[in-house]
């Protein structure tokens, strides 16, 4: 029924997170990782190394391990180009590559920047690169602080990714995080997020509503990361599936035989 | 010619029995074209909870060759898996985060075997109904329940309204032949081989949650939901009531309904009132939450809050 997908499994083992201060303790459910792998027994590294599977850059030392850090925010273009699909403000589509993405949050906050680029656009009918649109608008990239979606400017990269160990998220205070405890890390700053996800009224856990019955394998909560994207977090709209339609009563078939036989009877309560 | 003369199922028991009263009384020679064979153990059974250990088997055994033929399966399961001590079930519904995007209502029809209808008459049984809302605004008579766009639009917020299994139930002081109750962990069921299609509790419910069979419900056999409950999702017949049972034949087995594991946004919240470490309970401490249409006094198990 639910498409388990990258979802990962719940199980009474606790692991990493307290809960947040509010002197109600329940028994914290948390994740644990793979469908395949039993409950009981899985350590906190096969539970990494399922969320680490799912990241497509990961590990993230092969690369990082001997490469220098350049902190100053900026359009990325020779790695994590991931194409992304950007709906511009008259509602076309266009694929976009993560750091032209970062790059048009931050157009978006300039609205001038912005017309011109939807002007553009409409005139090549088609995405381009956010290179071309600089080009087109005779701006160099000193003109622009490239910021990321998330935070509205405020937040960066290394705000969320260590520095030094690049396979390590980072909470404010320095201490490190391993992916599969990226909760915490948005904790930090979403600190009521946390917390009511803790007890499970933000975010969901599906299988059973009774863990008591739970015969230890289908009950999983979602991650934060697994419902708003770290790097543009705001919730995807979605089409919404068919509307009922209004029944058109079939005189003598299959329906009431009058229309008025339906409105007595409470009339739209029988699509 | 009577309404009950349309009732072309001959083996369901009472329902078979009143037609062919009013049948008789009018003079009728003959038995509907379509009625099946006449079945003295349908006709003979008794109130579901009047069947004793061994006849509830008997019946169970009985009904799931039946629909495993007539549905040309051979994995037809009718539980009858009873309340638990201590349990109420409970439901709350955020409505900050519902985007209104009716993948609940799909997953209902799914898992409870509703008929399918006639994709374009749309005579499909919904049992979650998806309300359009202002922002700003609590009344329902305004809303848009056949909006058809990306979700959520501007302005607007979503409010899925279905069956609130009401704790003083005006459906069940509705029926006249007994045929819906309130279980013991607050579930309202019915009895489809007991209503008798007089369609009163439809009326009598302010939920719009009654959904009635003007037709044998049709169903694809491979889309079909063999996993069934008694008093829930096994096939209906035709002139029978159905309504949302919280997916009886899921949550009496610790499981959550059907529409609260695929709700994308996680809205939605489903647990045991009576269990204070429950999600219900942590949502009833922490925010605000409220009953629709309260003034009508129904005490209902449903709960909608916001964030
Ligand atoms: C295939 C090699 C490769 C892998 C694997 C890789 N990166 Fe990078 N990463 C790069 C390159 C190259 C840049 C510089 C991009 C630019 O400046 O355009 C970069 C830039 C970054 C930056 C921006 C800050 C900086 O160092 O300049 C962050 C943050 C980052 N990577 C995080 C990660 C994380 C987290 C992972 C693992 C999930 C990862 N990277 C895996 C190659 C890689
Ligand atoms: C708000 C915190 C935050 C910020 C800011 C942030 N990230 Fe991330 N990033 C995360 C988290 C959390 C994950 C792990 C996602 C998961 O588990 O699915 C992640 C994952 C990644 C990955 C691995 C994705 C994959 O599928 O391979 C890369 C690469 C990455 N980030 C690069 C960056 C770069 C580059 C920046 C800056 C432009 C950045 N991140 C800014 C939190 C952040
Ligand atoms: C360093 C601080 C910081 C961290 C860590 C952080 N966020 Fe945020 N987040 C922000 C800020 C700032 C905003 C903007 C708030 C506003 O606009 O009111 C924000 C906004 C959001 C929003 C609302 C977005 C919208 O457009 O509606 C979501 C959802 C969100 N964050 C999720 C996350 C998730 C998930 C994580 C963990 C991967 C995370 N955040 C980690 C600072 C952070
Ligand atoms: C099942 C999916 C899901 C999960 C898991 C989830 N969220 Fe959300 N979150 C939502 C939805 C839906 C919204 C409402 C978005 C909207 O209105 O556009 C939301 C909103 C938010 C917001 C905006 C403010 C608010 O409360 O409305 C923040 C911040 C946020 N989430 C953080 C988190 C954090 C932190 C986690 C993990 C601890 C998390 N979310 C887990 C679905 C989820």
């Amino acid at each position: 029924m639910e498409h388990l997908g990258n979802a990962r499994r719940l199980s009474p083992i606790l692991h990493g997170t307290k809960p947040a201060a509010s002197g109600l303790w329940i028994p914290l459910i948390l994740m644990t990782l793979g469908m395949a792998a039993p409950a009981a027994g899985l350590t906190t590294s096969d539970r990494l190394a399922v969320i680490s599977d799912q990241l497509g850059y990961y590990p993230c030392m092969d690369c990082h391990g001997d490469q220098a850090t350049y902190t100053q925010p900026r359009i990325l273009e020779e790695e994590h180009v991931e194409p992304l699909l950007y709906t511009d403000t008259e509602g076309v589509v266009h694929q976009v590559t993560f750091g032209e993405r970062l790059a048009i949050s931050q157009l978006i906050a300039e609205p001038k920047a912005w017309d011109l680029r939807s002007e553009m656009l409409a005139k090549v009918g088609l995405s381009i690169g956010i290179r071309e649109y600089m080009e087109f608008n005779g701006l160099s990239e000193e003109d622009s602080v490239w910021v990321l979606t998330h935070g509205g400017g405020n937040i960066w990269c290394l705000n969320c990714h260590d520095i030094e160990d690049r396979n390590k998220l980072v909470k404010l205070n320095g201490e490190k995080l391993t992916f599969n405890q990226s909760q915490l890390l948005c904790g930090e700053c979403h600190g009521p997020a946390l917390h009511d996800w803790e007890l499970g009224i933000h975010g969901k856990t599906t299988g059973y509503w009774n863990l008591a019955m739970d015969s230890g394998d289908v009950s999983i909560r979602k991650l934060c990361v697994e419902c708003h994207n770290p790097h543009a977090p705001a919730f995807a709209s979605m089409q919404a599936l068919p509307p009922p339609v209004s029944r058109i009563p079939r005189r003598g078939v299959d329906a009431p035989e009058t229309a008025a036989e339906d409105r007595e009877n409470g009339g739209h309560g029988h699509e | 010619m009577s309404r009950k003369a349309r009732f072309k199922e001959g083996s369901c028991g009472r329902r078979g029995f009143l037609k062919l009263l009013t049948v008789t009384a009018v003079g009728a020679m003959a038995l509907p074209s379509e009625s099946e064979a006449f079945d003295l153990d349908a006709f003979i059974q008794r109130h579901f909870k009047e069947l004793d250990k061994e006849a509830l088997a008997k019946t169970l055994r009985r009904l799931e060759e039946k629909y495993d033929h007539d549905y040309g399966r051979d994995d037809f399961k009718v539980r009858a898996d009873g309340p638990q001590p201590g349990v109420h079930y409970a439901y709350a519904l955020n409505l900050s985060k519902c985007i209104g995007c009716r993948r609940c209502v799909q997953a209902c029809v799914e898992e409870n075997n509703q008929h399918r209808g006639d994709p374009e008459r749309g005579d499909r049984i919904d049992y979650i109904r998806v309300l359009e809302m202002e922002k700003g605004s609590l009344n329902v008579e305004k809303s848009e329940h056949f909006y058809d766009h990306e979700v959520p639009a501007e302005g607007k917020y979503y409010m899925p309204v279905q069956c609130h299994h009401c704790n003083d139930a005006p459906c069940v002081k509705a029926c006249p032949v007994e045929a819906t109750w309130q279980e013991p962990d607050g579930i309202v069921v019915v009895d489809y081989n007991w209503c008798i299609g007089c369609r009163y509790c439809a009326a009598a419910c302010p939920y719009w949650a009654r959904k009635f069979n003007w037709v044998k419900p049709r169903i694809p056999s491979e889309e079909i939901n063999p996993d069934t409950h008694y008093l829930g999702n096994r096939p209906r017949y035709q002139g029978v009531m159905e309504k949302c049972t919280f997916c009886i034949n899921r949550v009496r087995r610790g499981l959550n309904p059907a529409c609260h594991d695929i709700c994308p946004t996680g809205s939605r919240k489903f647990g045991n009132l009576l269990d204070e470490n429950s999600v219900i309970r942590q949502i009833i401490a922490t925010k605000r939450v409220f009953i629709l249409k309260e003034e009508v006094g129904t005490d209902p198990s449903f709960y909608y809050f916001f964030d």
